[in-house]
């Protein structure tokens, strides 16, 4: 473990004691040392439970730990199979699904479901992914009984009243046409997402109005049977509360729920291998929105723990790298946003940022010298100790809330890992160096890394900018970039 | 140092923290809850300071201190904070209100010397980092925040409510982030004139929430905090104005949005009022989701309208109840048309016991979820300590919930949601003419 460097002082900033007056008898007083920063004692990670796997049925099993002192359980039922896994993907029907399926049962209608969760504390969710389907619940101790009513309640006998297809018709309809073209966030953030997957690939599917707009209730029954008969499938248990205790209850309303099968695999997917450049023009648009992605490698890859550094180092904290630059030394920006995300076969490395349109080449500069920095000389001590930290203090945080237990054990249902596993990578933060550093943000970095930018904002201003930077864009316009109907591919 | 106040968790309560108040000499109060289940420790710092404290001149000043808290103190150098807090592995964040600025942080617990002592420097010695270059570099950066704002859709309906839901004068119809004169007009003996105004020890709360003990985390506190000057008690705040007649009337702006929105608000009361939970109440049997009466009338039961809300907002000086609905396609006076019936109709049919009971269920539930964490516990323990003087206050507080009846809810109802209080705001879309007749348009410079 490296201790902790502290930055030195900057030689124009008063290094005099307090300028306050203490109180009472001055000379007597004896106050604080402030001449230096106190000492930091390096945190120690907590020692964690994993999850322990119990049979409850044939393709049906329980992942399920206690974790103390929480208020609250959760229970999700998870379908190891996903929207890819559907016939024809099954797309629209898909969506509102998801969006439908935890609103009315047979024994609740609409009013009565939204009320129970009123009256009993309960999150009550339905979820459904590439390659996982589930609904869950999060109720206290004291009125779980109930909370598992409600939940088998909505696994099987869901109704999916014309009502509720046709607002969710209606609101996706709204997002399409009026909400999503209108928000240059939201108009950045789906150009960038549809810009790393071709439209003919399973994660690269694109909204169809038309076909959503036609879904039938008879379509999302269809969905739901097929998701039912699917296999295999888990429980999800954390809370405070005995394996004992819950098990009879979990095996009496789910046990036979479960389908023998294989989990659902993820797809090799092809990133983008030539710089790209997309902008959309929005004429009233205040700001200039910049995206920027580049392929990084899989959680799974030996590069995985240098570009988790290098990452650290450009945005992983409010005084990262760029949003030092560009929004404490140059004023450019509220902030500047920058992550490093990794699935199972694939990553990307991402900067978000808004900034006034006069600075665009100008920003575009900025970002490409600081991640080039990183490239060409890895990052700091400080640095890579400060991401230890901060990887021990969001560990530390798990037995916090039912929600921070939850996401971190369901992370681990989702990859197959164990709590060794998530120390692992904490201590290979810790065993991190700066050559290694280097070496990643090098060869996923550097400047023949393939680039995706994505401008949104006044015309003129992009095209300033673009000239500056003797960039051509392929436009498309905001509605475009909401249905992901972008002219190239990945 | 005086101990006021210790409060120790009651079985039956599931409001109840554990706290102990502490008062330093110098006036600090400073609440310190322990929590074993993790390794970190949240602090929050209020500082009873707020867009409502701005004079002419220093609008959107409060929220400025938000920037420029971290641009350096005495013994804490530009950045410094940020830099420090950041290696011991922690993370911090501020937030303005009309009332209050709130400077808070999480850090391993073996930081806390680390925290209190750049706490505790900027509050008794931030002049020294007051200079010229950091305040004209967070001006340039408060003003691309507030853009970045105002680039959104609905970007700017909120400054707008504020502009004509308060009377000129009243200490909230000013915007917390400022106009685009008032940041660019600051200057540096503005700012530090500001900042001595306000930021003294008894016009704070302090708390920790974590892994420590308490008896040696309050020995840390003192320790950090004994040099702090006591310049006195803070300057009298902001009183409210009375609202008269010329809060009326109906109002719009346009805005980058292709639907219609339109918010009725009511003058109604100040947090803590006896009248505040019955409003509450009420805001939650109008529009809490499916089964609750203005969303499955005009929203889920019927496509009059593509959202619709209702809120009791009571700050400290002052509140109102707000009732928002949006349309794609139906004029505003038509819309409001709607709202108004079921209003009238609410009128005649007061809440069922199961209405009032989910309401009450709904506030209970998300009060336990505000104390569930420990940055939200943290935030939770001053504010009451602030507003009440009990960082315990929620268990009382949610007494007065559970006693309220129907009639209660009926009586504020016909006292406050009243046409002759009644002010308007219309939100539509460039060269749109939905909005409600004879709505003057509001300048948000």
């Amino acid at each position: 473990m490296m201790w902790l460097i502290l930055p030195a002082f900057a030689e124009d900033v008063p290094m005099a004691p307090p300028s306050g007056t203490p109180m009472g008898d001055e000379a007597a007083f004896e106050g604080p040392d402030r001449s230096h920063p106190p000492d930091v004692l390096a945190p120690v990670p907590l020692e964690l439970d994993d999850l322990e796997r119990h049979e409850l049925g044939t393709g049906i099993d329980a992942l399920y730990v206690r974790v103390p002192r929480l208020r609250k359980t959760t229970i999700e039922l998870t379908w190891w199979q996903g929207r890819v896994d559907l016939a024809d993907h099954a797309v629209a029907a898909h969506s509102v699904l998801g969006s439908t399926w935890d609103l009315a049962t047979e024994a609740y209608d609409g009013a009565k479901l939204s009320e129970l969760q009123d009256v009993l504390d309960l999150d009550l969710w339905a979820y459904l992914g590439d390659h996982r389907t589930g609904v869950g619940i999060t109720v206290p101790l004291d009125d779980l009984d109930a909370g598992l009513d409600v939940l088998e309640e909505v696994v099987k006998h869901p109704t999916f009243p014309n009502r509720e297809i046709k607002l969710n018709k209606e609101e996706t309809r709204r997002f399409f046409e009026i909400l999503g073209p209108a928000s240059p966030a939201r108009v950045a953030g789906s150009a960038q997402a549809y810009s790393w997957n071709a439209a003919d690939h399973p994660y690269g599917y694109r909204p169809d109005p038309a076909a959503h707009a036609k879904v039938k209730r008879k379509d999302v029954v269809a969905v739901h049977q097929q998701i039912l008969a699917s296999g295999p499938a888990s429980l999800i248990v954390v809370g405070d509360l005995a394996w004992e205790e819950i098990e009879p209850k979990l095996k009496a309303r789910f046990g036979s729920l479960g389908k023998a099968g294989e989990r659902s695999e993820v797809l090799d997917a092809p990133t983008p291998t030539a710089d790209r450049v997309i902008a959309v023009a929005m004429p009233d648009a205040e700001q200039l929105t910049l995206r920027l992605r580049i392929p990084a490698p899989s959680r799974l890859d030996p590069q995985f723990a240098g570009m988790e550094a290098a990452s650290y180092a450009l945005g992983g904290h409010f005084l990262a790298r760029l949003n030092k630059n560009l929004r404490e030394e140059k004023g450019w920006t509220y902030g500047v946003g920058a992550w490093y995300a990794a699935g199972e076969k694939r990553g990307s490395f991402n900067v978000s940022v808004d900034i006034p349109g006069e600075h665009f080449a100008a920003a575009v500069t900025e970002i490409e010298k600081e991640i080039g920095e990183v490239a060409a000389n890895g990052v700091t001590d400080e640095e890579i100790d400060a991401w230890w930290r901060a990887e021990v203090m969001e560990f530390n945080q798990i037995r916090g809330t039912i929600d921070d237990a939850e996401g971190f054990y369901d992370t681990l249902a989702d990859q197959e890992e164990s709590v060794a596993d998530v120390r692992k990578r904490i201590d290979a933060a810790d065993a991190m160096t700066i050559e290694r550093a280097r070496e990643v943000a090098a060869a996923v970095l550097g400047e023949d890394a393939p680039r995706v930018w994505v401008v949104v904002g006044p015309k003129d201003a992009i095209d300033k900018g673009l000239a500056e930077l003797s960039w051509e864009a392929e436009w498309v316009t905001p509605r475009d970039a909401i249905l992901g109907r972008l002219k190239g591919g990945p | 140092m005086l101990i006021a106040w210790t409060a120790l968790a009651l079985a039956n309560d599931p409001f109840a923290v554990e706290a102990s108040v502490h008062t330093l000499d110098n006036g600090l109060t400073v609440v310190l809850s322990e929590d074993h289940n993790t390794d970190n420790i949240a602090l929050h710092l209020h500082y009873d300071v707020g867009a409502r404290d701005e004079k002419p001149g220093e609008y959107g000043c409060a929220h400025l201190f938000e920037h420029l808290m971290f641009e350096g103190s005495a013994n804490v150098p530009t950045n410094a904070f940020d830099e420090w807090l950041t290696a011991a592995g922690g993370w911090n964040n501020a937030f303005t209100s009309e009332d209050e600025t709130a400077y808070h942080e999480t850090f391993p617990s073996g930081a806390l010397d680390l925290a209190l002592m750049m706490e505790s420097d900027r509050m008794g010695f931030l002049e020294a980092g007051l200079d010229l270059e950091n305040l004209q570099n967070q001006q340039k950066v408060v003003l691309q925040e507030r853009a970045e704002g105002y680039a959104e859709p609905r970007g700017r309906n909120w400054d707008a409510l504020a502009l004509v839901g308060w009377p000129k004068g009243h200490p909230y119809q000013h915007t917390v982030i400022g106009t685009v004169a008032d940041i660019e007009g600051y200057t540096i003996d503005g700012v530090v004139d500001f900042w001595k105004r306000h930021y003294r020890p008894r016009g704070a709360v302090l708390a920790l929430v974590g892994n420590f003990e308490t008896a040696a985390a309050l020995e840390r506190v003192e320790h950090w905090f004994s040099d702090v000057p006591d310049p006195g008690p803070p300057e009298e705040r902001a009183k409210a104005v009375p609202i008269g007649p010329e809060v009326r009337g109906d109002h719009y702006i346009t805005d980058r949005v292709e639907d219609r929105t339109v918010y009725l608000v009511w003058p109604t009361v100040e947090g803590g009022h006896a009248d505040e939970p019955a409003l509450s109440l009420l805001a939650s049997i109008l529009s809490g989701g499916r089964g609750t009466r203005l969303d499955d009338a005009l929203q889920y039961d019927h496509s009059v309208a593509s959202g619709v809300g209702a809120f009791q907002s009571g700050s400290e000086v002052g509140g109102q109840f707000v009732i928002v609905a949006i349309a794609d396609d139906m004029a505003l006076p038509k819309l409001k048309a709607k709202v108004d019936k079921q209003l009238a109709k609410f009128g005649k049919l007061p809440p069922t016991s199961a209405e009032l009971d989910r309401a009450k269920k709904s506030v209970r539930a998300g009060w336990l979820y505000e104390i569930e964490g420990l940055e939200n516990r943290a935030e939770v323990l001053v504010d009451c300590q602030r507003l009440h003087g009990d960082p315990n206050c929620r268990a009382a507080r949610y007494a007065e919930v559970e006693a309220v009846t129907s009639d209660d809810v009926m009586r504020v109802f016909r006292e406050y949601l009243v046409p002759e209080k009644l002010v308007t705001l219309s939100v539509v879309p460039e060269g749109d003419t939905g909005m409600i007749a004879g709505a003057v348009e509001v300048e948000i410079r």
